[in-house]
């Protein structure tokens, strides 16, 4: 028996493929199954989707094969009948004869274990065939007569029949590779800034706003204080400056960009001789699929901007949620490519514009799937066109504390100094409602909404009162209940407010 | 029982006395060691099966007398 465990046993190749090594296989384990079903003809239940030929040596197959003919025709099995039912089609001899089969009755295995024994043989089975569609395609790759596509692709489904068949039983094979394991919890990095609080590494992040008001000057900023460093506006720490920084910006013509990269004074970092910015605008195309393997190579160890999310993503155009679907998968991949981030600009739907309040709701409407995978949203609102003062407000914080609303000032300062000044900084500016002009000019309009807001947040106070636990789920629904619609990130800020005046 | 006894679970006793004795003992001994099996591992004993061992015990003992 010892001397057939290193003969090359084909599983089903186009050729016989010879492989001058030792092939994967447990005997004993193939023993204990057979030994099981005399035991118990129960056992072929737990087998059924073992097939015959993953087991190793021939003289098992056969034994198998004839245990398998008997229970079909509802006989028992048994040393007497298995070695009967061989001798009768001439294949005792191939089986081992009858001493071999009778043997199988020494050291019996429990039958409870027969399960554990199958998965021993399917593993094995699986790796022989392994062995052999490897061969085969190295076969195919050195004779070098098909385009390399074909061979790949050819190899490709080799391996998925590899996989297809590499499980016997209801429990898929290698499930536990669908999950973590505790050695890659415990070598993955600790939770990292690019941006301290402001944009999360090995994340997703978005700039989200109206059309013209101001993202892609301030993705211009963030990508300056990336290849720079320093402080982002003076307020947000630069932890780990880019190492490369991929800038897709698809609605933007190559003269538009250049200059706004030159406003920034981040041209050069373009250039040959430094390397990392690359840029890809509307003159060079249409833009790009993410999954693109070109765009995947540049994305390892790079900051991905994404100017705007809405030109990427491979869903539905027509569909806000079918896209949002297809754009997040994209981001996944390119995270998942090793991105260091990923900065997608948003175009806001035009009802935000009608919006006293900034919420992740109002800012990302239709687009769900999107805005729950990102680690950091970060809305923006043009207030004052003339001075290009911009009102940004964190709109989902995920395990951090966000700081407060703070605007930026853009007018002469990007002309001047190649970058936005701080207006009102975290702490000296309100929220939107309260900071938005057309709201403050229309006094009424401005006092109707303060005045909304203040009730509001007395009916959480009362809340409050009554239970101290409450959620911001349970605040939108008594809204609901008098008649007032509150999103769910209106009512978390309304029970921050009531909370701190408490 | 008669029945059993001259074909018991399709088993034909005439084929398996074409058997060569050696073969007879390899399987009486292995199938004694499965029911030793079935019975530490509270598996049910099925009669028919009882019935082919006595067979099979008595084919092997009427082979050895013949051949003594």
């Amino acid at each position: 028996v010892s001397s057939l465990a290193r003969k090359p046993v084909p599983v089903s190749p186009a050729k016989p493929i010879e492989i001058d090594r030792p092939l994967p296989h447990n005997l004993d384990a193939e023993r204990s199954i057979l030994g099981a079903v005399l035991l118990d003809s129960q056992a072929l239940d737990v087998i059924e989707k073992l097939p015959t030929e993953d087991f190793f040596l021939p003289q098992h197959r056969h034994i198998l094969q004839h245990m398998r003919g008997l229970a079909r025709k509802q006989q028992a099995i048994e040393l007497i009948t298995v070695v009967d039912s061989l001798d009768r089609s001439g294949n005792l001899e191939a089986a081992g004869g009858s001493g071999y089969v009778s043997q199988l009755a020494d050291g019996m295995p429990r039958v409870s274990n027969v399960e554990h024994y199958a998965r021993i043989v399917k593993g094995n089975a699986v790796l022989r065939n392994l062995a052999f569609k490897a061969e085969a395609i190295k076969e195919r790759a050195l004779a070098n007569q098909d385009e390399p596509e074909l061979i790949v692709k050819g190899a490709r489904e080799l391996i998925d029949e590899v996989a297809a068949s590499a499980s016997f039983s209801a429990e898929p094979f290698g499930w536990q590779g669908a999950f973590h394991t505790w050695e890659e919890f415990e070598s993955c990095p600790p939770l990292e800034w690019a941006i301290e609080n402001f944009l999360q590494k090995f994340s997703a992040a978005i700039i989200a706003g109206l059309s013209e008001h101001g993202k892609t000057l301030l993705l211009c900023s963030i990508a300056k204080a990336l290849l720079n460093g320093g402080n982002l506006w003076g307020l947000f720490p630069v932890r780990h400056r880019a190492i490369r920084i991929v800038y897709l910006i698809p609605e933007c013509s190559l003269p538009a960009f250049k200059h706004r990269l030159k406003l920034f004074g981040i041209y050069n970092a373009a250039s040959p001789n430094d390397g990392r910015l690359l840029v890809r605008t509307l003159s060079k195309g249409p833009a790009p699929q993410l999954s693109d393997p070109a765009i995947l190579f540049a994305a390892k160890g790079s900051h991905v901007v994404l100017d705007t999310a809405a030109r990427f993503g491979d869903g539905d155009e027509n569909s806000a949620s079918d896209h949002a679907k297809g754009l997040a998968k994209d981001i996944f991949a390119l995270l998942t490519a090793g991105a260091h981030s990923v900065l997608a600009a948003h175009h806001s739907p035009k009802s935000f514009r009608k919006e006293s309040e900034m919420s992740l709701e109002n800012v990302l409407r239709g687009t769900g799937d999107f805005g729950a995978m990102i680690s950091t949203a970060w809305g923006v609102r043009k207030i004052d066109d003339e001075a290009n003062i911009v009102h940004i407000q964190n709109l989902k914080a995920r395990d951090f504390q966000a700081c407060k609303p703070f605007q930026l000032i853009g007018r002469p300062f990007i002309d001047e100094t190649g970058d936005f000044r701080v207006h009102k900084g975290p702490g000296e500016c309100g929220e939107l409602a309260d900071e938005q002009p057309e709201l403050r000019n229309t006094r009424g309009a401005s006092q109707q909404a303060r005045e909304f807001r203040t009730a509001n947040i007395a009916h959480v106070r009362n809340w409050l009162q009554e239970d101290r636990k409450i959620e911001s789920a349970d605040i939108v629904n008594k809204f609901k209940a008098l008649g007032i619609e509150v999103g769910s990130s209106t009512a978390r800020k309304y029970r921050l407010e009531a909370l701190k005046d408490a | 029982v008669e029945n059993l006894a001259n074909n018991p679970g399709g088993f034909n006793p005439d084929s398996s006395g074409l058997l060569p004795i050696e073969s007879l003992r390899y399987i009486f001994r292995g199938q004694a060691l499965l029911h030793a099996a079935q019975i530490d591992q509270g598996l049910p004993l099925q009669p028919d099966s009882l019935l082919r061992t006595s067979w099979l015990a008595s084919e092997l003992a009427a082979r050895l007398e013949h051949r003594a």
